[in-house]
């Protein structure tokens, strides 16, 4: 019975270490980009962790369009190609805010 | 003359493409993950090392991907792991539209959905879904037992397309013809996933005939929040140094999401044609194969050991059996009892069928 007990405080703590350890603090995001974050968090946490794309060294505007039409691409990404121009001003914004002086709004947890 | 004209009229147009990139964009990414299995034995107790592979695994992956351009792209990925140094990605995609994508290289083929998100990054939990699981048995020593090991890095060439058809459908495909798995004999038991993996003697096919396979999946946007996919794969090669022993492997795969809540279950079984001779190296005796499933005209027979349905038929029924093991494979069945606990092995009779399904 102390094994269960210790089995569901672990699996609890790990829910919450998954809830806290994605993607940004939306307050941070400036709310006209609201709708594009939350689309971006839902179709780039698919297939993996949102600190990959928010972590990326990306700067230029191309390559994340280029980044982005790669991952679009992959099976069952579930990113059509109307998605795409919300996802790049959601990330254009971000990688701009990153190389701001201040560190930008937000930061990839 | 000509052909060479050609040639180069042809690597001149590629050169000069405008698909050739203004810049190349470089990203580089990486994962480690350390686990630590504990066994809750004391030290006087020689349980452990018995049992299990306690104590540390590591696996670091470094990958580098290069954005060519829109429609060219480059990935090279170096693992390091419990088989030591891999090359999991070494490849180039020439896309010519979202339907018709070009990969060739060193790469995982396409199967399933697991083999997306292969990467200890991409998924949550410390071990793999048991039908692709390598190293991290539950038991030791029971390497071998799952359907197909993941990662499954090949070689060779892979044709994949995806289309949209409004917001919310979206069907994917993709084919590709590979070396294949690998068991360095022409009389193996099963498939060898040390020899498929492993770049010794050289990382080349080991019988000349390509594996191929693919997957066909559709994924519907059902609501604002729920995304569903469907998927079929499968895979056919011969192992054998000789290109007589075959695997199949079909896989089926679902993946509901909800939210913040995922469902994804799999459905992998393959069969592996058997070199039968020896029996005493099986754990439950062969059974002959039926008389009645032989062409008119000809009889139950058995050449050079092997199981397999197309060998089992001629004209007489001794005119292709070489050496007595052939016969006793034909005609006698070892009835030994078994005192195993294997659960995967199909049965009494080989190909063998283990097969496994995983929800995480």
């Amino acid at each position: 019975m102390r094994q269960v007990v210790w089995l569901v405080i672990a699996v609890l703590a790990g829910c919450g270490a998954y809830q806290r350890g994605e993607g940004l603090d939306v307050a941070t995001v400036p709310p006209a980009l609201h709708a594009d974050y939350e689309l971006f968090a839902r179709r780039c946490s698919r297939c993996h962790s949102l600190s990959r794309p928010l972590n990326a060294r990306i700067t230029a505007d191309e390559h994340w369009a280029e980044y982005v039409s790669r991952m679009r691409r992959m099976p069952g990404s579930g990113i059509s190609p109307d998605d795409v121009p919300a996802l790049l001003r959601f990330l254009t914004w971000y990688s701009a805010a990153r190389r701001a002086p201040d560190g930008g709004a937000g930061g990839a947890r | 003359m000509k052909s060479r004209a050609l040639m180069l009229l042809i690597c001149l147009v590629g050169v000069l493409s405008p698909f050739v990139a203004q810049s190349i964009d470089l990203n580089l990414a990486g994962t480690l993950q350390l686990d630590y299995l504990f066994t809750p034995f004391g030290r006087s107790d020689p349980r452990p090392a018995s049992h299990t592979l306690d104590g540390f695994t590591e696996k670091l992956s470094l990958k580098l991907a290069i954005d060519i351009s829109s429609h060219a792209s480059a990935n090279v990925k170096a693992c390091f792991g419990c088989h030591g140094f891999e090359v999991g990605m070494a490849y180039v995609d020439f896309r010519l539209a979202d339907e018709f994508n070009i990969r060739a290289g060193r790469f995982s083929p396409t199967f399933g959905e697991f083999g997306l998100r292969h990467d200890p990054g991409n998924h949550r939990l410390s071990d793999k879904p048991l039908p692709y699981d390598m190293g991290r048995m539950l038991r030791m020593m029971e390497f071998g037992r799952s359907v197909l090991p993941s990662p499954y890095v090949d070689n060779g060439i892979e044709l994949s397309g995806s289309h949209f058809f409004g917001r919310r459908l979206q069907l994917d495909y993709a084919a590709h013809a590979v070396a294949g798995l690998r068991a360095n004999t022409d009389t193996p038991y099963d498939v060898d996933f040390i020899a498929s993996r492993s770049a010794a003697p050289y990382y080349i096919d080991n019988n000349s005939q390509p594996s191929v396979g693919g997957r066909v999946g559709l994924t519907a946007r059902l609501a604002d929040r729920v995304d569903l996919t469907v998927g079929g794969s499968a895979i056919w090669g011969a192992y054998d140094t000789r290109a007589r022993m075959t695997y199949t492997v079909l896989g089926a795969d679902l993946f509901l999401r909800a939210g913040r809540t995922n469902v994804r279950a799999e459905y992998l079984i393959r069969r592996t044609d058997m070199y039968a001779a020896e029996q005493e190296r099986f754990e439950y005796a062969l059974q002959p194969w039926p008389t009645d499933r032989c062409p008119s005209g000809s009889s139950r027979c058995a050449t050079a050991g092997t199981w397999r349905s197309s060998s089992l038929c001629c004209a007489t029924s001794t005119s292709s059996c070489a050496g007595t093991a052939c016969a006793a494979a034909a005609t006698s069945p070892r009835a030994r009892p078994s005192t195993s606990t294997r659960a995967s092995r199909a049965g009494p009779s080989a190909p063998s069928t283990p097969s496994s399904a995983g929800i995480d």
